[in-house]
């Protein structure tokens, strides 16, 4: 059976090489088809992985992202959500030492104050720039603890010195309407524990340096134990997932945020967003629909593969009904006869799907690679048995008449 | 008697790719209608080759060979074969998806004849070759070997013409078959006048032949005149 | 040939596979030559379509904390403004390495006064009083005007004469230290209608009712170098002056008289605006301005600054001009921070809230005056195009020689204000640019209406559709080689037993030509035909769909054009067939020549081969 099957293989060269052919073009085209879908869907992964979708709290007109009033709400609704990462919040108060009255405040206010949840919140301020006492690190920012970190210019003018307990009066601003005007209220006395100082960073950056730095969650404290309406003046934060923009957008929708208005009026009202995603939306919006389009040509290549494997395996099987009728008059049976018949058509496809992986390996996945050689082989594979086993079930006598 | 065919002194040259071999040489001849001429010899002497020349598949490589005093390079060898000689085969050669019926009308419809004559006709060759009705539409694979060449015999003569040629007729049947084969060929000779050349190797065909001729190594003798 | 018909049709199953076989690759290639067709055609549509026009705002660099005293509240208030150490070029947004279609432009605008026609402006529109005007009035009672004053409106000296002789609440509510009026006597103000309601302890005990109050504000100049600095006014004026006798002669008094005529010119006033395409005006780019009637003008006008404009349909019917009339312009202020819809608002009105006389207090001189040709009438959307001012003259903005005489105000870059145009679907390329300069002032923002998206779905519809196209015609040619050896190279004993029977060499061809047409017809004619149906439902509007939201992100999608996407045609016929028409000719050439071949010899050759193969 192997030496008729050899035979067969050296002896037939024409249509051998179609077959060989078929099967090579086939794993080619194929590769070509699923290497590409695999690789947008790689890429695909890895913007997600690399990109950074920022968001940033805005005013109406999106003139202003700082110096905002936040709303709490907003806040919680940022902070529960798990679609987002590294939130920054800011708030910013003046504050003078000790305890004086309103009519005062122009003379004995003089510190500025910065509630912030993260080092990089304050413009120059990096984690080397912070030298904390013995209990604190950086958790600092996290706690919601009534302390507080020094500019050490700040500290020298006032003689305080690190674990030190200080008295500030602090003010905060207000809106009286969505217009120009802002107002300084009174927060109150509260006393802080000095956990650490910072170097100083008038001169580092253009903005106002704050001589104070509280905890973020700390202030939002003071805030609730005076009763007043908490607000931030920045909030920013980076999307986690940016495959997940469009739950994301969803949840911001929700929580109350609205999009950008450049003929709006200016105003102090933080309740817009504005998320730089341009580059992440138009890279992925790409490959998505790069991807889409090669998935709505599947239907059209799968009927391919199939009907090409079988309809050609028939063909080329019908041909040689002869040469199986003679195996048979020999007196192989229905399946030996047919073996060598599908043993020869089995290395030749595997022969051309191996040209075929050898070409697709110097330039495609080698995942993609092994599975359109299985989707060939089983899809030409299925036609070919189908093709042959059919030729089985005539009689002799019927093949000898047909190939006659 | 008028000399249907005449072979002077022909020779052939079988030309492939990698050798050349003289199947032929100098083979003289004549054939008349009206008889049964067997050409015997054994397998490779040449005989074929000879009937192929003589059905005008290809011409002699030297002599001539004179188709009622033309030479064969002359003639238009399709029309000839087409109107004037026919060949028919051990392996029958009819076509296999076409019936009974259709083989033996096929010639008429090479000669422009209308369908419903060319199936009258053919008909009536199938009779005359004692082919019982039933068959006509039946597809050869479908029939004996014997019946097979009785319906290759009426689609030889169904050209109307008057030469008919025959290679090994009778090698694939059986004895009953093979008389009735020789019987049809020689009516036809004989009754119909037609110049039937037979190539056998077989004794009992060659003995029903009017003229026998012997062919050894490409070179003809006359066995029986 | 009816005979060899018959024969073909007597193996059914492998004829019928034959022309599924047929089908399917004259299907492969007429969906893939439709798909390339549509979507080069697409393609050159969205190009001419399609515009990218991005926008600049440049983000203050510091805030600057002032202090403003509040009548009311008796006490200052505190302001944060945001404050620019130098405002950023158009220069130096102009990217070497970047490919502009329209290079950037911070666009200004200039007052025209034009007394001839009929402005929109002219009616001040609004029921309440005038927001800004010089008057002469009389307290009716004495006080500090640290708190809301009636007083008795004697005479406007501006355009809006309604508040004269009228009694209104004036209040020097930003004056920490207020004049003492004294009643009866007569003052000059120019008087500015204030968001505050009427306040004081006399205004409470009294009972009066709320009012809007009117605020003394100066006047100053307000007039800026080309860099964006400030050139200080000599004169400090204060906010209310008594008018005694010879009061007109003195400096202030005159400086009185030439501000009220500014409000009178200002009346007979309208802005042009000056660009080197109309698409960078954002108006024109959202589609609330369109073009009415006649044309825009050209690359090459833009580019010489050739004397042609658009001018508003409104304006045009109000002063029944039409296409190809003169406009004049006479540019006497130019306007460098806001649009000019702050100045003349649509649908009416008019407020300049800038200073509108020169370092001596007389009124800003003419510094260019032309004519222009109106080559174009457009309209707008009502309530929107809040950018385009009423009577809005757009010219090219090289036509301007002193593009910056008299500048009355000065400001950043901003959305409005500050555009360019770059070619299609070259915004990620832009970005990059932006990155490798470091630029963190300045904010860009891109709008495409869609043109990114889709293009991508057409490039991949290209891609598909050529491999296609190239996996059909290898297909193609495979199985009409095999298609020659089925019917040609498997059917020499036929054919020998026809060169037996006497068909000629020819006969032999033609019979055998003639049945693999025919099954090659049978084929593409179907493949033809079912290609074009799969040809129109590849779904363009599927491949560009959104995948993400865009609110809220810094790419700006106008409205998206409607540009037939609904579906594509059946595909093209013509090119169908061609296609259909390509496999039958290889399937008729492959076999026309094995064909030939194999009838070359003597039928004794064909007929012992024929005999060889059986």
């Amino acid at each position: 059976m192997l030496t008729y099957m050899l035979y067969s293989l050296k002896r037939r060269k024409a249509a051998n090489l179609i077959t060989v052919c078929i099967s090579f073009l086939l794993v080619v085209l194929l590769n070509l088809y699923f290497g590409t879908m695999h690789s947008y869907e790689q890429q695909l992964h890895e913007l997600a992985e690399n990109a950074l979708v920022y968001g940033r709290v805005t005013n109406k007109n999106g003139s202003r992202d700082s110096g905002l009033f936040i709303s709490e709400s907003v806040l919680d609704g940022l902070s529960a959500s798990d679609l987002i990462t590294d939130e920054s919040c800011a708030v910013y108060l003046l504050a003078g030492e000790g305890e004086f009255t309103q009519a005062e405040w122009e003379k004995c206010v003089h510190l500025q104050v910065s509630g912030v949840n993260r080092t990089e919140v304050v413009d120059g301020l990096s984690a080397e720039k912070i030298h904390f006492g013995k209990k604190y690190d950086e958790s600092f920012f996290a706690s919601d603890s009534l302390v507080c970190i020094v500019d050490e210019s700040v500290m020298r003018k006032y003689g305080w010195e690190t674990g030190d307990k200080i008295e500030l009066t602090m003010y905060y601003y207000s809106s009286a309407s969505e217009l120009f005007k802002l107002e300084l209220y009174p927060l109150g006395l509260v006393e802080l524990e000095i956990v650490g100082s910072m170097e100083r960073l008038a001169g580092v950056t253009s903005a106002i340096p704050p001589d104070v730095v509280i905890p973020f969650e700390a202030v939002r404290r003071i805030y609730h134990q005076q009763e007043i309406p908490f607000f931030a003046d920045t909030v920013s934060f980076y999307v986690d997932d940016p495959m997940r923009l469009n739950d994301f957008k969803e949840e911001m929708r929700a929580i109350g945020l609205q999009e950008r208005d450049p003929t709006a009026m200016d105003s102090y009202i933080g309740y817009t967003l504005a998320v730089r995603d341009s580059n992440f939306v138009t890279m992925a919006s790409q490959l998505r629909q790069s991807i889409e389009v090669l998935r709505s040509f599947l239907p059209v290549v799968c009927i391919l593969i199939f009907a090409i494997g079988y309809i050609v395996s028939y063909l080329l099987g019908n041909g040689r009904m002869g040469e199986y009728a003679l195996l048979r008059l020999q007196g192989m049976g229905s399946v030996k006869g047919t073996a060598p018949f599908l043993g020869e058509q089995f290395i030749l496809i595997l022969l051309g799907n191996l040209f075929g992986n050898a070409l697709m390996l110097l330039f495609a996945d080698s995942v993609v690679v092994i599975l359109v050689n299985g989707v060939v082989f089983a899809a030409y594979g299925i036609g070919i048995i189908m093709a042959y086993c059919r030729m089985g079930r005539k009689s002799v006598i019927g093949l000898l008449t047909v190939s006659q | 008697m008028e000399k249907m065919i005449e072979a002077v002194n022909v020779s052939y040259i079988y030309q492939t790719k990698y050798q050349k071999t003289k199947a032929l040489s100098g083979v003289s001849c004549s054939f008349e209608r009206g008889k049964v001429y067997a050409v015997t010899g054994k397998s490779g002497s040449g005989k074929s080759t000879f009937l192929s020349l003589l059905a005008g598949l290809d011409v002699p490589t030297e002599g001539t060979l004179n188709i009622e005093g033309e030479d064969m390079r002359k003639i238009n060898r399709d029309t000839y074969r087409l109107n004037r000689a026919s060949v028919i085969y051990q392996a029958f050669h009819l076509f296999p998806l076409l019936t009974v019926l259709e083989n033996v009308m096929f010639p008429m419809q090479l000669q422009h004849v209308p369908a419903k004559q060319a199936k009258a006709r053919a008909q009536e060759y199938l009779k005359k070759v004692d082919l019982p009705e039933s068959l006509y539409k039946k597809m050869p694979g479908m029939i004996s070997g014997g019946e097979q060449q009785r319906v290759a015999i009426a689609r030889a003569i169904a050209s109307g013409g008057e030469i008919l040629l025959a290679d090994e007729p009778t090698g694939n049947l059986d004895s009953q078959n093979e008389k009735v084969i020789v019987e049809l060929l020689c009516k036809l000779a004989h009754e119909d006048n037609y110049a039937v050349i037979v190539v056998t190797h077989n004794e009992a065909v060659a003995a029903a032949a009017d003229v026998v001729y012997g062919m050894s190594d490409g070179v003809l003798s006359v066995v029986r005149e | 040939m009816k005979s060899y018909i018959k024969q073909i049709l007597r193996t059914p199953v492998q004829t019928l596979f034959i022309i599924a076989l047929v089908m399917v690759v004259t299907v492969m290639l007429v969906v893939g030559g439709n798909l390339w067709v549509t979507s080069d055609r697409l393609s050159k549509a969205y190009e001419n379509d399609f515009i990218t026009i991005g926008t600049v705002a440049q983000k203050p660099d510091n805030v600057q904390e002032s202090r403003v005293w509040d009548a009311e509240k008796e006490e200052y208030q505190i302001r944060y403004e945001p404050v620019y150490d130098r405002y950023v070029a158009q220069e130096e947004i102009n990217f070497p390495e970047a490919e502009y279609l329209v290079e950037p432009e911070k666009r200004v605008y200039w007052g025209s006064y034009a007394p001839e026609y009929l402005h929109a402006s002219a009616d001040v529109g609004y029921d309440f009083d005038a927001v800004a005007t010089i008057v002469e009035f009389s307290p009716m009672e004495s006080g500090i005007l640290s708190l809301s004053k009636r007083i008795k409106i004697t005479r406007v000296l501006g355009s809006d004469k309604r508040l004269e002789g009228t009694v209104s609440w004036l209040c020097d509510h930003t004056n920490r230290y207020p004049v003492e009026l004294e009643e009866g006597k007569t003052y000059i103000a120019m008087i500015k209608w204030s968001a505050v309601l009427t306040h004081g302890k006399e205004w409470e005990e009294k009972g009066y009712l709320s009012h809007l109050e009117y605020n003394p504000i100066p006047i100053e100049t307000t007039l800026y170098t080309p860099e964006g600095k400030r050139i200080e006014d000599p004169l400090k004026m204060q906010n209310i002056y008594e008018v005694t006798e010879g009061f007109y002669g003195t400096e202030i008094g005159r400086r009185y008289l030439e501000a009220a005529d500014m409000d009178y010119i200002i009346k007979e006033s309208q802005p042009v605006v000056g660009t080197n395409s109309t698409d960078l005006l954002p108006a024109f780019y959202e589609g609330t301005a369109w073009l009415y009637e006649g044309r825009y003008p050209t690359l090459e006008e833009y580019e010489q600054g050739s004397a042609v404009c658009l001018v508003p349909k409104e304006f045009a019917d109000n002063n029944n001009l039409s296409l190809g009339d003169q406009v004049i312009t006479r540019l006497y202020f130019t306007n460098a921070k806001k649009t000019p819809n702050w100045t003349w608002p649509r649908p009416v009105g008019r407020y300049a809230n800038f200073g509108i006389l020169d370092l001596d207090g007389n009124s800003l001189e003419i510094f260019e005056e032309k004519n222009y040709l109106i080559v174009g009438i457009y309209d707008v959307a009502p309530l929107m195009a809040d950018d385009i001012a009423s009577d809005e003259l757009i010219v090219p903005l090289n036509s301007i020689h002193k593009k910056m005489e008299n500048i009355v105000e000065y400001g950043p870059m901003t959305d409005t204000n500050t555009s360019f145009q770059i070619p299609n679907g070259s915004i990620s390329d832009f970005l990059e640019i932006i990155t490798k300069h470091n630029i963190d002032n300045l904010v860009f923002t891109f709008h495409d209406r869609g043109y990114s998206v889709l293009m991508e779905g057409i490039r991949n519809l290209k891609n598909m559709s050529a491999a296609l196209l190239i996996m059909g015609l290898i297909a193609a040619v495979m199985l009409t080689l095999q298609i020659s050896h089925i019917y040609v190279t498997k059917q020499k004993k036929r054919l020998a037993v026809e060169r037996l029977l006497g068909m000629t060499k020819k006969m032999c061809r033609n019979v055998s030509l003639a049945g693999i047409l025919l099954l090659l017809l049978l084929g593409t004619v179907s493949g033809v035909r079912a290609g074009m149906e799969i040809s129109g439902h590849v779904n363009m509007e599927d491949l560009t769909r959104e995948n993400f939201d865009r609110m809220y992100s810094n790419i700006g999608i106008s409205e998206e054009q409607e540009v037939g996407l609904s579906g594509l045609d059946m595909g093209d016929a013509a090119l169908s067939c061609m296609m259909g028409g390509l496999v039958i000719a290889l399937g008729m050439t492959f076999s026309g020549v094995k064909l030939r071949k194999i009838l070359r010899g003597e039928p004794m050759y064909l007929l012992e081969s024929g005999m060889a193969e059986k």
